[in-house]
């Protein structure tokens, strides 16, 4: 008797799941079924099956996108790795050693969590003016580049936490400050370090408002932004094209996570706790 | 080989070097401030590389958070179109509280905010609940995957779905002519009445994501033991739920509250794609999209490092508070 009641809510919990989920994906599945849809389709019947396939939408969405997504992939890439490579070194540093004003740098860097970008916004657009640097991939990069201080946080607890015991045969051995760092520290961390990474590639790749302030050029466009210039611009293309434009902006991020579900996950929930 | 050697270092059981230097006491009687300047300076020239690997981070920091911080809160109080900058003292705060958009524009963002802290603090959290009670298995590993996949579509692509969701002839349009509700159909963004709100009920239903990740990982990290004792004693699934569970993840709440507090105090996206502030002057505007469009229709960047700076504030103000009640919580378990 109590072996059918548990059954049963078993049961209701899966069919509550299930409205939900398909709530949750209408919105997703619409968006790709738009994509293929051709002129007629749209207007006359968005919400039914596309049929048939309207491959065109993707052909002359690529066209536009192919840049702006070779740009992400740059300025994802770039910035990554000068962030992380700085923040490890800042985060190591921090963590293992004692030096004069340790305290005061320390906490001059969990000063920066406290300040939203709200403030930043403007000064840093113009920083980049001043510099000439709008329309270019630099005006990503850099303030990218210098969103560090998650990073030294998660890094920082990770190298204090390691034993001494993995570095005291190196320092027997005469290994210094440098030798520890690159020969030890950073491999022992590679794990922390991609679940980072992954972080910072989407987040970078969600931003909007930014990106579409100081690098709204063809030279420059991001996925996102070159999403919504596609469809609000001058262009004006079938619908299907400009939601098969979505798709394709979404696509990378969603190949990311099939490949690394599981840091994916990781890097996520501990960039936003510790945010 | 550089010029640190291992024997220049002392350990001390935690694993933190110290310099040997700076361990050595100073037997000698000295002026106690010039004594303190000596063993600093040599401390820094001792532990010279660590200064340098620690520079780039810094040099970044100042470039980009702690020059730009205080250029905006100066240049608040000024006119500034990058070409010249005027003192101006506090009128364009004065301007942000005379101005009925600029009121509207704040309004707007409470009503946001506000319903954005009901949303987090119930969909997501029923959603998770629902999940961690399901039998351990494959069945509660693809539920839990089909809630947080959602996570990797950027916020613009949902958002620009659901713009046009809510077009003329959008998706929920067509869905309710379907139906035969065709009355009921709106032009959800063009309107005041409804704008605002078709903003907010952008996401629906607002499981997916984020915080239903932090909620189940709190959910799962129950003790099993508790539940059972709940359940020896005849609690039901909601007794346990509200009395039990509830609790216990209460702290995991609050880290998503304060967080969607502080992302929606200055998220403008939204707002941004769907309408442009629109209907009107301010249906839907909020002071982050008042900021962005000073700099980027009006120049006028002074006023849009005012605005930056008021939501800098309170942005702080409701950090500080947070860690008020956190601590004043701290001491009374």
């Amino acid at each position: 008797m109590s072996h059918l009641r548990r059954n049963l809510g078993q049961y209701a919990i899966h069919a509550i799941l299930l409205i939900l989920a398909i709530f949750t994906l209408i919105p997703l599945i619409t968006l790709v079924n738009l994509s293929f849809k051709d002129p007629y389709q749209f207007n006359i019947d968005p919400m039914g099956p596309a049929s048939p396939l309207a491959f065109e939408n993707y052909a002359l969405a690529w066209r536009f996108m192919q840049d702006p997504l070779v740009h992400n992939i740059i300025v994802g890439i770039v910035s990554i790795t000068t962030s992380i490579a700085m923040a490890a070194a800042t985060a190591f540093v921090f963590a293992r050693f004692e030096f004069p004003g340790r305290n005061w740098l320390f906490g001059a860097i969990m000063l920066i969590l406290l300040v939203p970008s709200t403030v930043l916004f403007v000064p840093t657009y113009q920083l980049i003016i001043q510099f000439s640097l709008q329309n270019t991939l630099w005006a990503l990069i850099l303030p990218y580049a210098a969103h560090q201080s998650l990073i030294i946080v998660v890094l920082r607890s990770f190298f204090a936490e390691l034993p001494s015991e993995m570095f005291d045969a190196a320092k027997v051995d005469g290994a210094g400050v440098w030798q520890l760092f690159t020969r030890i520290a950073i491999p022992l961390s590679l794990p922390v370090m991609s679940a980072m990474a992954i972080f910072q590639i989407w987040w970078i790749w969600n931003d909007y408002a930014w990106p579409s302030l100081v690098a709204n050029a063809p030279e420059a466009r991001t996925a996102v932004a070159a999403v919504i210039f596609f469809n609000d611009g001058m262009f004006r293309p079938e619908p299907g094209a400009g939601m098969a434009a979505a798709v394709i902006a979404a696509i990378p991020m969603v190949i990311l996570f099939l490949v690394s579900m599981r840091t994916f996950v990781a890097g996520i929930t501990a960039g936003a706790l510790k945010g | 080989m550089n010029n640190f050697r291992a024997s220049r270092f002392t350990f001390h059981d935690d694993g933190v070097m110290m310099s040997q230097d700076l361990v050595l006491a100073k037997p000698i009687a000295r002026a106690k401030s010039s004594n303190r300047i000596a063993t600093l300076v040599e401390g820094v020239r001792r532990n010279w590389l660590l200064y340098v690997l620690i520079l780039p981070t810094f040099l970044f920091a100042i470039a980009f958070y702690y020059y730009p911080m205080a250029s905006g809160i100066y240049h608040s109080f000024t006119y500034w179109d990058i070409k010249r900058t005027v003192w101006i003292g506090f009128e364009n705060y004065q301007r942000m509280f005379d101005d009925p958009v600029a009121l509207a524009a704040w309004r707007n963002m409470i009503v946001i905010l506000v319903s954005q802290l009901v949303i987090v603090m119930t969909t997501p959290l029923l959603g998770a609940a629902l999940v961690a009670h399901l039998r351990p298995g494959l069945a509660q590993y693809g539920w839990r995957m089909m809630f947080v996949m959602p996570i990797v579509v950027p916020a613009t692509v949902v958002v620009f779905v659901w713009r046009w969701f809510y077009g003329g002839d959008g998706g929920l349009n067509t869905l309710l002519r379907a139906l035969g509700l065709g009355a009921l159909t709106h032009l959800w963004l063009g309107e005041h009445a409804t704008a605002l709100w078709a903003i907010i009920g952008t996401g629906f239903p607002w499981v997916a994501g984020l915080n239903f990740l932090i909620y189940l990982a709190a959910l799962q990290s129950i003790p099993e033991e508790l539940l059972d004792a709940a359940r020896v004693d005849g609690a039901s699934a909601f007794r346990r739920f509200f009395q039990i569970e509830l609790p216990l993840i209460r702290n995991q709440m609050m880290v998503l509250v304060v967080l969607t507090f502080i992302y929606y105090l200055r998220s403008f996206d939204a707002p941004l794609i769907m309408t442009n502030g629109g209907p009107g002057m301010s249906g839907t505007l909020v002071p982050g999209l008042q900021m962005y469009r000073a700099v980027r229709d009006d120049l006028d960047l002074g006023y849009g490092s005012a605005i930056g700076t008021v939501l800098f504030v309170v942005t702080l103000g409701l950090m500080l508070i947070n860690q008020l009640i956190n601590r004043r919580q701290k001491s009374e378990t």
